[in-house]
């Protein structure tokens, strides 16, 4: 593993690193799926980001455009349900499905732009609320014995490798929701298996260095954070990591600050870690973490 | 049916993780599927860049970085000498103008990896920007200074390091022994190169003191320095207000007995004294305030003995009265856009926050937490409301959105802030505290951070006015 990997004791990097690695166990796991189904019908390149539940290709555009056919397709897994993304109705077994951000009853209060004073009250008659302190992103712990993310990789690698399906992920906790039986229809070869997980631990490795990279660079004034901005820049990568020309602004927050300020983010910290393979890549900053 | 398992549990695993941040989580799946898709376009060969397709996409959330560095160059000398202590002297001025703009910091002098001399600016470039990047500079300040007679100028040039492009060009002139002013103004400019709102270390702020034993009216530097008088006649003044142009500062003046508009003049163009005088004529004028155009002024007066807000052309015309209610009406604060008026009433028993439109319709009540609601100033960016809102007896600076969905403090101190004022770039609030025992008058980022005294040797100092940029 890379030197990128290595500070299990910082907070901030525990936790980023377990977003990437719940990303990329479930990404190899689609992934199988999606080989098995058909491709999708692309969805435009946008820079907001999928609904809760269904799959918009952040990807690449793919050519065809039919929904998974049902007879190949795997029954889709309940919770990435190949639709287009709409504020459908929350699929059942999920009650906290998509709602916006905190639920509250009524009080409208809303999220703080994150530089906002430690304190946030409701709008509601007196007695005067002694806010609490923000929830501060509490040092996010594992409630189960943390996996690491190599164990991860290599469990899940096996069970896509071969038939053994690691003891770890067999017993992830799935009370609530026990994972819907689907009938799978063809799925590639093991050998183009191996391959895919191969890659994608590698590309998994890269995306948590390279995201750590840029967020270590990236420069955030106050008054940029917290307004619900979001761009996307498209820049194309050499095998070594170097961007090659002007990373490229595809999707506008709107605001010409912020867009710039993104760009200046990317070449700040270029050279990014060599990444699997060189191409063109996507990055979309946002101006808060939701 | 193994990879529906793994997803099933991954998405509950996911949930587990991130606990009550569903969303996160999610996104982590998002994410995920960018992945997946990029990977099997690959797989059946319909890859666009190569043969196995584009990166996956990656989410970017802001990290702990909240301020630029900018690496300040030596100017150079051209022409007439202008002495090495004075480069020195203006380079120190600019750094000092960056750091109160607590966004665009001057880097480390320990952090120079490149040469401290700027290049004249004929020259393209003339430094290496990787050198600056690995200093941790953002951006870099080149320049050239030369004497003009009795004054400077700087010819200044802002450079990208990242992008290692040029940001800005520009021309600031001044008297050449106030170098602490050119210097001020050339941070401004590298602020606004940077963020695209110009920095304020170059405004000034206007307040009231007590310090000769009179209320008078005194103007200082952003950043504390230089406090002078604005006014010396041994009469009460009250409520400073910049004309938005910031030619003249109005002002109450209690000179006939009866509260009364004055101007004190920063402009050889304006002439100071009493103004709309025929206006609203024998009623008090407690307070106006300017609207952005500068144009109408809202102001205070007495109707049978209840305070009600007016709104006046600064040139004629008949006052047109907005409040009509048995309550006190007072404290008005326009919006950026001229289109409201926020201001205070009691009309309800306790004083509150309201918003109006400029002609006096559509009042909607905005504060409802907390029992006593004063001081409303509207941001120049227009997304806050800041006030101050009564806590045990004293008070406190709050935030309100103009909808009144989100209301918060901004810093809690167990003595008196109050009297909000925003800085034009709606980064900093100046404000008075009694919390040194006196009041003073302080600055803070309108996140409560880097907290400033600007006053302080003697006499309590109160109503600060934060003035516009000056150009």
């Amino acid at each position: 593993m890379s030197a990128d990997f290595v500070d299990w004791h910082d907070e901030h990097e525990l936790d980023h690193r377990r977003r990437l690695r719940n990303a990329m166990l479930v990404s190899l796991a689609i992934h199988g799926v999606l080989m098995g189904a058909f491709a999708f019908s692309s969805a435009p390149h946008v820079a907001k980001m999928p609904e809760v539940i269904s799959v918009e290709l952040i990807g690449p555009p793919l050519a065809a455009s039919s929904a998974p056919k049902s007879s190949a397709a795997p029954k889709s897994p309940r919770a990435a349900a190949p639709k287009p993304a709409a504020p459908a109705p929350p699929p059942p077994p999920e009650p906290e499905a998509p709602a916006p951000p905190p639920p509250t009853p009524k009080a409208p209060v809303q999220v703080l732009p994150e530089e906002a004073p430690s304190k946030i009250a409701k709008v509601e008659p007196k007695p005067k609320p002694r806010p609490k302190p923000e929830p501060k992103p509490p040092p996010r712990r594992t409630p189960e014995k943390a996996l690491s993310h190599e164990d991860a990789l290599a469990a899940l690698m096996d069970e896509l490798g071969g038939d053994e399906v690691s003891d770890s992920l067999q017993k992830a906790p799935s009370k609530e929701e026990p994972a819907e039986p689907a009938t799978s229809g063809g799925t590639p070869g093991e050998g183009d298996r191996r391959e895919g997980a191969k890659m994608d631990s590698d590309m998994a490795r890269w995306m948590v260095a390279t995201h750590r990279r840029i967020q270590d660079k990236w420069v955030t004034p106050p008054h940029l954070r917290g307004r619900g901005l979001a761009t996307s820049l498209e820049l194309r990568l050499s095998a070594s990591g170097a961007v090659v020309g002007e990373p490229k602004v595809v999707g506008s927050s709107g605001d010409p600050n912020f867009d710039d300020n993104a760009v200046r983010g990317v070449l700040k910290a270029a050279p990014l870690p060599p990444p699997p393979r060189g191409g063109s890549v996507t990055f979309i900053f946002r101006s808060e973490a939701e | 049916m193994r990879q529906t398992n793994v997803v099933g549990e991954m998405q509950n695993r996911a949930r587990n993780l991130r606990g009550n941040s569903w969303f996160t989580g999610l996104r982590g799946v998002s994410l995920a599927m960018g992945l997946s898709v990029g990977v099997s376009g690959a797989a059946f060969g319909q890859s666009l860049e190569n043969e196995q397709g584009p990166l996956p996409t990656l989410e970017i959330t802001p990290g702990a970085a909240r301020a630029f560095r900018t690496a300040v160059l030596r100017f150079k000398e051209v022409g007439a000498p202008v002495g090495a202590e004075r480069i020195a002297k203006l380079r120190e001025e600019i750094e000092k103008g960056l750091a109160f703009s607590s966004v665009v910091l001057p880097l480390r002098r320990e952090a120079y990896l490149g040469p401290e001399d700027s290049a004249g600016l004929e020259e393209a470039g003339g430094f290496d920007c990787d050198t600056w990047k690995q200093s941790g500079a953002d951006a870099l300040l080149q320049g050239e200074v030369r004497r003009d007679g009795s004054r400077l100028r700087a010819d200044l040039r802002v450079w990208d390091v990242a992008r290692c492009k040029e940001l800005k060009v520009g021309s600031v002139a001044g008297d050449r022994d106030r170098l602490d002013q050119l210097g001020r103004i050339v941070a401004d400019e590298t602020v606004e190169s940077l963020t695209g709102t110009r920095g304020v270390s170059s405004t000034e702020i206007a307040f009231i003191s007590d310090r000769t034993g009179q209320r008078e009216l005194y103007v200082m530097s952003a950043d504390g320095r230089d406090a002078r008088p604005a006014t010396r006649s041994n009469t009460i003044k009250m409520f400073p207000e910049w004309v938005p142009d910031g030619r003249a500062i109005l002002y109450v003046s209690y000179a006939s007995g009866q509260p009364d508009f004055h101007l004190t003049s920063r402009s050889d163009s304006v002439k100071p004294g009493p103004i709309l005088r025929n206006m609203l004529s024998g009623r008090p004028k407690y307070r106006g305030r300017f609207d952005p155009t500068g144009e109408k002024v809202a102001v205070v007066s007495s109707v049978d003995g209840a305070a009600e807000i007016f709104s006046m052309n600064r040139r004629g015309g008949q006052p047109k009265r907005l409040t009509n209610d048995a309550g006190i009406d007072v404290s008005p604060s326009w919006s950026p856009d001229g289109k409201e008026i926020t201001f205070v009433s009691d009309r309800t028993g306790s004083p509150q926050i309201y918003i109006m439109d400029r002609d006096g319709g559509n009042l909607r009540r905005l504060t409802y937490t907390g029992s006593y609601n004063t001081s409303p100033a509207w941001s120049p960016d227009g997304r806050w409301i800041a006030y101050e809102t009564r806590v045990r007896g004293q008070f406190d600076i709050w935030l309100i959105d103009p909808t009144g969905e989100v209301t918060f403090p901004i810093v809690e101190h167990p003595r008196t802030d109050e009297a909000p004022s925003w800085s034009p770039d709606s980064r900093k609030i100046a404000f008075s505290s009694a919390r040194r025992g006196r009041d003073d008058i302080y600055v803070m980022d309108w996140n409560g951070e880097n907290l400033m005294r600007l006053t302080g040797r003697s006499g309590k100092n109160i109503q600060p006015a934060w003035g516009p940029q000056s150009r």
